[in-house]
């Protein structure tokens, strides 16, 4: 698999060298920077989700090859499934090129390995996609993981048309090497087909993306006597108990569909930002052990809206509002008695309930130049409510928050491009709620969630820096480049997160 | 083509609209719990205390009464249960004489899964 990354490097490198006569001079690669670092791009971030969009995205054909580090430390677990932080090292190639006036291409390939720390109640991967219905245990510990991404996508234009494709695939393993031993193997293929139609120098565009996604997991102990329980969770501390315990071998197999409608100026030109998508992902536990019988499945669906105005001149800004609603509810699947280890599935019921509502106002200013720089500010209500049907439980936090963020692109000779980019930002609680049987739940199950619980809802102070430095290596093609970022998060109970991303490489 | 793209559009939202998912949220039944004796006879009354174990979730409820031989449990959550009924019955047998017992009736598995009526049948114990 790493050789397969390092000769897609080397392609991605070979069509790159090919295709950048056109950057051949410092003041290009100067405006190549500018134009794909520029936090203006945020208006378009999700129109660009379209890969019919694509082709008009930027003007210039930019490809980095790097290597970057992500060390991140906690002063104690904010979320317990997602440890106490972690170290990756990788290995990126990243590239979008321009084939002629009305075709371009773009790809993203990267090899990435390290370690997450302290994770406890957690035996998967992917925590974020598929909880609660997780496997986890008591021990935890520390992971290891390797990821291979690849990414890829063409869109052309012709007359008033735009189309284009994009296929994304993520393979990535996580294991640990003492007991409990999980690992976890994944595999995420998401295709996307768009098209787009030119309108009153606007694009129209619709996309339609599918995506299949499966993870196969185990956990075992070397030393048998050791062993503990591998919990079925189900969400807020709920467990699958009759198949709790030593069953520890499930397949997540799942997928899904998203639409999306798109309407964006087209470049240089002023006009309405306006995006609106459908979404519906559904992941079925599979207990491979018991005949593969199904045990809960997941589903996500979510409906998102972004409307706004875009300016475009001497000072280019844009105001936007973002709403994005996610109801994510997972069906127990209820186990008759078993024949020969093959249970019948009896009924089906949905036993735990979560929405997810975020909503905002951005606003952005910036001029595009020599020295370019913008500054960005975003204010909104984030807001979380889980329900497990019986018996009752409830947890729910919301947040009101502000945003800043500003970026300066300097180019202080015709051999240097710097971009220095900063951000605040804080979360207010503004309502939190917990409920839970404690009568009927084991402590260990009750410590776990409250101490999720008093981390999510409390205040969030994060403050980041971003620097870069590109040096445009005198009448090459090349140019070297490097970035620190850090970033700290302070929660008002106390605890602490620190961030540092250090990325060095090439670009063409 | 302009055409052809509404009409892909109308097709992938129909496939989004069909693949959308209802929740079922059907999560309680009514259950019938028939007590039969293990001889001839007529039963008069029972009084029991019966314990419910789902099999999936391990919660236990337990439901304590008199009866003239069907338990009715209201509200119970659906699922598999292991059901244990202990008590005392009064019944009388052919010869028309009238008996007072202590008995146990229970059963491993039972389905109460059915939306509207869980009728089983389990035969007493009698501890005579």
């Amino acid at each position: 698999m790493k050789n397969s990354i390092l000769i897609l490097l080397l392609l991605i490198a070979g069509c790159t060298a090919v295709s950048a006569q056109d950057i051949d001079s410092t003041v290009n690669r100067h405006d190549a920077i500018i134009e794909h670092q520029a936090l203006f791009n945020d208006v378009h971030q999700i129109s660009w989700c379209n890969p019919a969009m694509m082709e008009s995205a930027y003007s210039h054909s930019l490809t980095h090859f790097y290597l970057t580090t992500d060390w991140q430390k906690k002063s104690a677990p904010f979320i317990l499934q997602k440890g106490t932080g972690h170290f990756f090292a990788a290995v990126k190639a990243d590239s979008y090129i321009r084939l002629g006036d009305n075709t371009a291409v773009w790809g993203k390939a990267s090899y990435t390995t390290g370690k997450n720390h302290d994770i406890k109640w957690n035996s998967i991967a992917d925590y974020d996609l598929l909880e609660p219905d997780i496997l986890g245990d008591t021990i935890g510990g520390n992971t290891r993981s390797e990821k291979y991404v690849f990414e890829g996508g063409y869109s052309t234009h012709r007359n008033r048309w735009h189309l284009g494709g994009e296929m994304l695939f993520r393979a990535e393993q996580e294991y640990r090497k003492v007991d409990a031993r999980m690992r976890s193997i994944v595999s995420d293929l998401t295709l996307r087909a768009g098209a787009g139609y030119d309108i009153a120098h606007h694009t129209l565009g619709f996309s339609f993306h599918g995506n299949i996604y499966r993870q196969t997991n185990s956990v075992d102990f070397y030393k048998p006597l050791g062993s503990i329980p591998e919990y079925q969770l189900m969400g807020l501390g709920e467990v699958y108990a009759r198949f709790s315990g030593d069953i520890n071998d499930l397949i997540f197999k799942g997928g899904g569909i998203k639409m999306q409608l798109d309407l964006a100026p087209q470049n240089s030109y002023s006009g309405i930002i306006a995006n609106t998508w459908v979404a519906q992902h559904s992941y079925e536990r599979v207990a491979r052990l018991l005949n593969s019988l199904p045990l809960t499945t997941l589903y996500n669906k979510e409906v998102g809206v972004r409307a706004g105005w875009k300016h475009n001149g001497g000072l280019d800004y844009a105001l936007w509002a973002d709403y994005q609603f996610n109801r994510r509810s997972s069906d127990q699947h209820l186990a008759g008695t078993s024949s020969s280890q093959i249970y019948p599935v009896i009924a089906h019921l949905t036993m735990y309930k979560n929405y997810i509502i975020n909503t905002s106002l951005t606003a952005i200013v910036g001029r595009k130049g020599v020295t370019s720089w913008w500054v960005k500010a975003t204010g909104g209500y984030s807001g979380n409510r889980q329900h497990f049907v019986f018996p009752r439980r409830t947890m729910k936090y919301g947040h009101v928050f502000g945003l800043v963020e500003g970026q300066m692109i300097v180019s202080p000779s015709k051999f240097w491009t710097l971009t220095a980019q900063l951000d605040g930002s804080y979360h207010a609680s503004v309502n939190d709620h917990l409920l839970l049987p404690l009568a009927n739940m084991e402590p260990q199950f009750i410590n776990m969630i409250e101490h999720n619980f008093n981390v999510l809802r409390s205040n969030f102070t994060h403050a980041g820096a971003r620097l870069r430095a590109d040096y445009h290596i005198g009448k090459s093609r090349y140019s070297i480049f490097g970035e620190m970022q850090y970033g700290i998060t302070i929660c008002s109970n106390h605890e602490t997160q620190n961030q540092i991303i250090f990325s060095l490489g090439v670009h063409i | 083509m302009r055409k052809s793209f509404i009409y892909l559009m109308y097709a992938l939202t129909l496939i989004c609209v069909a693949s959308c998912h209802d929740d079922y949220r059907d999560y309680t039944t009514t259950g019938h719990i028939l007590l039969t004796l293990p001889t001839d006879g007529e039963i008069e009354t029972i009084q029991y205390s019966v314990k419910m174990m789902n099999l999936n979730s391990r919660n236990t409820i337990t439901q304590a009464g008199k009866t003239g031989g069907t338990i009715i449990i209201e509200n119970l959550f659906r699922g598999a249960y292991s059901i244990n009924v202990e008590g005392v019955v009064r019944y009388v047998d052919n010869n028309a004489t009238t008996h007072t017992s202590q008995f146990r009736a229970q059963s491993d598995y039972v389905s109460m899964v059915e939306l509207n009526d869980n009728s089983i049948s389990l035969e007493m114990i009698l501890m005579d």
